[in-house]
């Protein structure tokens, strides 16, 4: 008898905003020398005040809208007040009681079954700073000292909770999915796990065995979708293994330990009512008007899912090719150019999808970074198209055109491909110089003894290679096959 | 509802606000706390059934923020007066690892 | 008449019009509290230099023909909580002893802007917790109309400064009547103005929502110039309002109180407070009806009864939190720790005085879960009910009329005991900050032993102009205060 897993999470997306959430220092942390991107502002000097950033109240309103939520016309900040190194106030400004929108839903897919997960709401917040614990041989534990870089402290971040809807590790990694390809879709965040701009805190409970819900266990620290999975799994049998044993859920924080595979307590370190919340006085409430709300709903792109939809029906595409080429807005986006420069619609999405996406993945690159334009791809389609180059050599004329800097001609031209352009004479001369390189295969094939016809097809076949896909096939037999006879 | 504290509930204060009670001063304080909590507990009293949390109204909000990165032309002068800055990071002693 | 003794409108047309220099006024200020700050300490760093430099230049520009400002070589002191560039800003606490900040508050912008010259950081009661100046660094602020009592607080040293004539103007921060109630002690006028009216930034926060930038003066004229210099809207502080504020000098004009409607407030039993101030509220009121104005009883039952529990829970709340970011990480005094927390808890429990880790902890414990349910939570709610109560109020009222403060002020030393009687200490002033509302203590003379009388004018949130025309028109009846001369006993005649 399993038990019915509940499963909620709260997904914090950093915003892709120019400046901090509260002062006007650069977001561009990463890479950084430490405490470069600072000001009094944001390393809590004394007298200063936070000023709310305009880009982040309008990202997390679209990321609210995306998610069908309804954008509050108040909200308010509060301050969790705690003490850590990396938070320079001793308390993070954040929303807790008003928060900027609330309700809406996602819908995931999973298993060929279609799920609505609802959202209680999506609030803004700052980062806290990063710490750093050398040590001599480069362990962790043993450092005589911590040190504090505040470059990250006050990013703005914005936390979806989601209603504790999913019931699978599968559906809990699905919905991150989704959610992560919705704020790309919506330039709100860039959803990186590895590099921490998609953090995920997960809620799991198994119910009782009387259906009622059970001891809700927070899981964090997982840096990637596997390890959601992974620990969402570990802590769905630990757990069961604990209730079948006679045991009791308690009630805690634990932490992935994405080595070692298994969940670990925090040691009951804090427990949200020790935060201490209370309402920020150092900031004005969050206005928004509905003239403003208008105008972001104005400024909405096509969603994913609308994307989806309008690609399946103006493009006549599969199922899964459309899921697919609309995965990224970019790439989707070089789909419909390729297809507007006049590469044909069925011909176009299977160049995208087994050619583009192999070169990328071979160069570890992103569809904006790729060199070839689809202007320069719709051309190099059709003439494959039109057999006036073979798709071999169509597809190396891309590998070439993806690594450097060359035009279509420049590179048809190196590859040395076209199809008719060795003939006649210069034809001749190459068959003529093959033929007196190949003397045993000769007197074979005119012995009569190549019955079957291979020696000569291997001949063709060298006669083609040499010529580099510029003869024609026919012109080329043809010409081997009178000197031979001659 | 009126509430106290004991000597206990005191210590955990104290080490919330980061700050040491010496054991000689731990019943004063807890005294200290009690006299406010007592006087305090008048809030409690008045029916504010239906009534809002109160929030400051203005007559003109400030506009938000635009979100323009600028520099902070002071950040060596700052640096400089750090306590445990060591130019390049702040130091602290050692953070044990969470878990 | 001496330059000291001069107001800022006196100085700034005097500078202007070339009649003396900048130089020699501050010059004759410097000299003033060369004289007298050995017995009354009301200033922790004397900047004396910097504005004799700083006179100099006003003075260059005004023989360039220059507009020098309204403030044009005006002297003043600013409280040691408002950050200066350069100059240290201890806030009285010994974890500020050492720390210059590298920018200045919004305030002291404006006032440098306005042609003013400061000549220092005044005393005050560590991190403005307190209410009689005693609690600092430097030791006691004394009352300049009599050395052997208290100046008030926290913005005594700014008080004492502006009664013993060191400037004309100074700046204070009022968060529950902490330039009002010095004012009254010290026998000069102090404004604070509704709450959003002055930018904050740059402000050694006690409580975000209470604090306000208060000038004090000794004409309630110098009191509208400084509020024309303070209140505007700032980029640095979205709690200050960025509606065009109206000109305040511009108020001054108010003949008399006719068709004004002044409430005087009777909500309390006069056991409660010294008859001498009680006197000083029946003048006041008997002044305003002969200036032409309605005059009538009113009573604050909410705001009385519950307005001290309702502060302390608020600011206390707010102090332990806005007093967590000195860690002694990044600014400020440090001391070792072989672990992070050692070292949070050696720094905060060495560099903070006894009752600012005092308020720090009950703070702590007011905003913590089940206590915040009871105290913090509740205290919210009847902050709105005593705000609905004062817009009732003002329905019927342009203006009411309190004590500032229920006693004279007292001894140093004399340190409070029953917690009861020192909540009263705050019971007039409190209400009003909770409010937003702003608050003038009005000087009313001086009693028979040389001790300052007064009265707290109090108006509707942004009707501060409105106010100061009122105190102004009272003020030309009952006579601006004059100079103290510390150590030497006053009478109400020697004042005139």
């Amino acid at each position: 008898m399993a038990r019915p897993i509940v499963i909620g999470l709260e997904v914090h997306l950093q915003l892709v905003t120019k400046t901090k959430l509260f002062c006007p220092c650069s977001t561009d942390y990463i890479g950084h020398k430490p405490n470069t991107n600072v000001c009094p502002i944001c390393l809590a000097v004394p007298g200063t005040l936070p000023l709310l950033n305009d880009g982040a109240v309008a990202l997390a309103c679209r990321m609210g809208l995306g998610l069908h939520c309804e954008i509050q016309n108040y909200s308010t900040f509060g301050r969790k007040n705690y003490f850590y190194a990396d938070l320079a106030k001793a308390y993070q400004i954040t929303q807790y009681e008003l928060p900027v929108a609330t309700g809406g839903y996602l819908d995931i897919e999973c298993d060929g079954q279609s799920k609505r997960v609802r959202i209680h709401h999506l609030h803004l917040e700052e980062d806290a700073g990063k710490l750093v614990h050398p040590t001599a041989d480069g362990r962790l534990t043993g450092a005589a000292y911590s040190l504090v870089d505040y470059n990250r402290g006050g990013v703005p971040l914005t936390e979806v909770v989601s209603e504790p809807d999913m019931s699978s590790p599968a559906e809990a990694k699905e919905y991150v999915m989704k959610l992560r390809q919705l704020a790309r879709y919506l330039d709100v965040s860039d959803g990186e796990m590895e590099s921490g701009s998609l953090r995920v805190d997960a809620n799991i409970s198994l119910s009782k065995d009387d259906g009622s819900l059970g001891t809700k266990v927070e899981i964090k620290n997982m840096n990637s979708l596997k390890a959601l999975e992974r620990a969402l799994e570990y802590e769905i049998s630990r757990q069961n293994k604990t209730l079948d044993s006679g045991g009791r859920i308690v009630q805690e924080t634990r932490l992935w330990d994405d080595a070692e595979g298994v969940t670990r307590s925090m040691r009951n370190k804090e427990t949200a009512s020790d935060y201490r919340y209370y309402p920020e006085m150092d900031l004005a409430p969050i206005i928004i008007s509905d003239a403003e709300i208008e105008g972001y709903r104005d400024a909405m792109p096509e969603l994913p899912w609308e994307k989806r939809e309008r690609f399946a029906e103006s493009f006549g595409l599969s199922g899964e090719e459309v899921s697919i080429l609309t995965e990224q807005k970019d790439l989707a986006a070089y789909y419909e150019a390729l297809v507007a420069s006049g590469a044909p619609k069925a011909r176009a999405a299977n160049w995208v999808r087994m050619e583009v996406l192999r070169v990328l993945n071979e160069l570890g690159q992103d569809i904006a970074a790729f060199r070839v334009r689809p202007a320069v791809l719709a051309d190099l389609v059709t003439r494959v198209e039109k057999k006036e180059l073979s798709s071999t050599i169509g597809k190396e004329i891309l590998d070439v055109l993806a690594r450097e800097d060359l035009t279509l001609e420049e590179a048809v031209k190196r590859s040395g491909a076209q199809v008719g352009r060795m003939t006649g004479d210069a034809l001749g001369e190459l068959i003529k110089r093959i033929i007196s390189e190949q003397p045993d295969v000769v007197q074979t094939i005119k012995s009569g003894q190549d019955k079957k016809g291979g020696k000569l097809k291997f001949l063709q076949g060298l006669v083609m290679k040499e010529a580099r896909g510029q003869a024609d096939p026919q012109e080329a037999a043809g010409l081997l096959s009178k000197f031979l006879a001659g | 509802m009126k509430m106290t504290v004991d000597q206990e509930i005191t210590l955990k204060m104290a080490k919330a606000a980061q700050l040491r009670v010496e054991p000689e001063n731990v019943e004063k304080m807890m005294n200290s706390i009690n006299d406010i909590l007592d006087f305090c507990a008048l809030v409690g009293d008045l029916d504010c059934e239906g009534v809002p949390d109160f929030m400051w109204k203005m007559k003109k909000l400030p506009s938000r923020r635009p979100d323009a990165p600028e520099d902070w032309p002071d950040r060596e002068l700052f640096e400089s007066a750090a306590p445990v800055y060591d130019g390049e990071f702040f130091k602290t002693p050692r953070i044990i690892a969470e878990g | 008449m001496e330059l000291y003794e001069l107001s800022a409108k006196e100085t700034a047309q005097g500078v202007s019009s070339k009649k003396f220099s900048a130089a020699e006024v501050a010059e004759a200020c410097i000299a003033r509290a060369d004289k007298f700050e050995g017995s009354v300490n009301a200033v922790i760093t004397r900047t004396s230099e910097a504005a004799l430099t700083r006179a100099r230049e006003i003075d260059a520009k005004v023989a360039r023909g220059e507009d020098a400002g309204p403030l044009a070589g005006v002297p003043y002191f600013a409280k040691d909580n408002f950050c200066t560039r350069g100059t240290r800003t201890t806030c009285s606490s010994k974890i500020l002893e050492h720390w210059s900040p590298t920018y200045d508050a919004s305030a002291i912008n404006y006032m440098n802007a306005a042609g003013a010259v400061m000549m220092g950081k005044t005393n005050l009661d560590e991190f403005a917790m307190g209410s009689s100046t005693e609690n600092s660094i430097i030791g006691p602020t004394k009352n300049p109309r009599d050395l052997n009592r208290v100046p008030g607080g926290s913005s005594g040293g700014s008080a004492a400064a502006v009664a013993a004539g060191y400037s004309p103007l100074a700046l204070g921060t009022d968060t529950g009547g902490s330039v009002r109630q010095p004012a009254c002690f010290c026998g000069v006028q102090g404004m604070k103005p509704s709450y959003g009216q002055v930018s904050r930034y740059g402000i050694l926060a006690y409580a975000s929502s209470l604090d306000q930038v208060s000038p004090l003066a000794r004409t309630v004229e110098d009191l509208a110039i400084a509020m024309e210099v303070l209140a505007r809207p700032d980029p640095h502080d979205t709690t200050c309002d960025a509606y065009d504020r109206p000109r305040f000098t511009e108020a001054l004009s108010l003949r008399d109180l006719a068709g004004k409607r002044i409430g005087v407030f009777e909500g309390f039993e006069s056991s409660q407070m010294d008859a001498e101030l009680y006197g000083a509220l029946r003048k006041a009121a008997e002044h305003c009806r002969e200036a032409g104005a309605t005059v009538e009883p009113m009573d604050l039952p909410i705001a009385v009864k519950y307005g001290v529990a309702t502060y302390y829970v608020t600011a206390l709340a707010d102090a332990s939190s806005k007093l967590a970011c000195y860690d002694g990480m990044r600014y400020g005094s440090h001391r070792d720790g072989p672990t992070l927390n050692e070292m949070y808890v050696n720094t905060r429990t060495a560099c903070f005085g006894e009752e600012v880790r005092r308020r720090i902890i009950l703070g702590t414990c007011l905003l913590t879960e089940g206590f915040y349910q009871n105290y913090y939570g509740p205290a919210l709610k009847v902050r709105q009910r005593m705000v609905d109560e004062f817009n009732e109020l003002f329905e019927r009222f342009d203006a009411y009329i309190l004590p500032t403060s229920p006693s004279l002020p007292y001894v140093i030393g004399m340190k409070e005991t029953d917690p009861n009687r020192l909540y009263l200490g705050d019971i007039f002033t409190v209400p009003i900050s909770l409010g937003g509302l702003p608050g003038i203590n009005l000087s009313m003379g001086l009693n028979a032993e040389g001790l300052p009388l007064s009265v707290q004018l109090v108006g509707q949130r942004y009707f501060d102009a409105e106010l100061l025309g009122i105190a102004s028109v009272l003020e030309r009846i009952v006579g601006k205060p004059g100079v103290a001369t510390p150590g030497k006993a006053e009478t109400s005649e020697g004042a005139k």
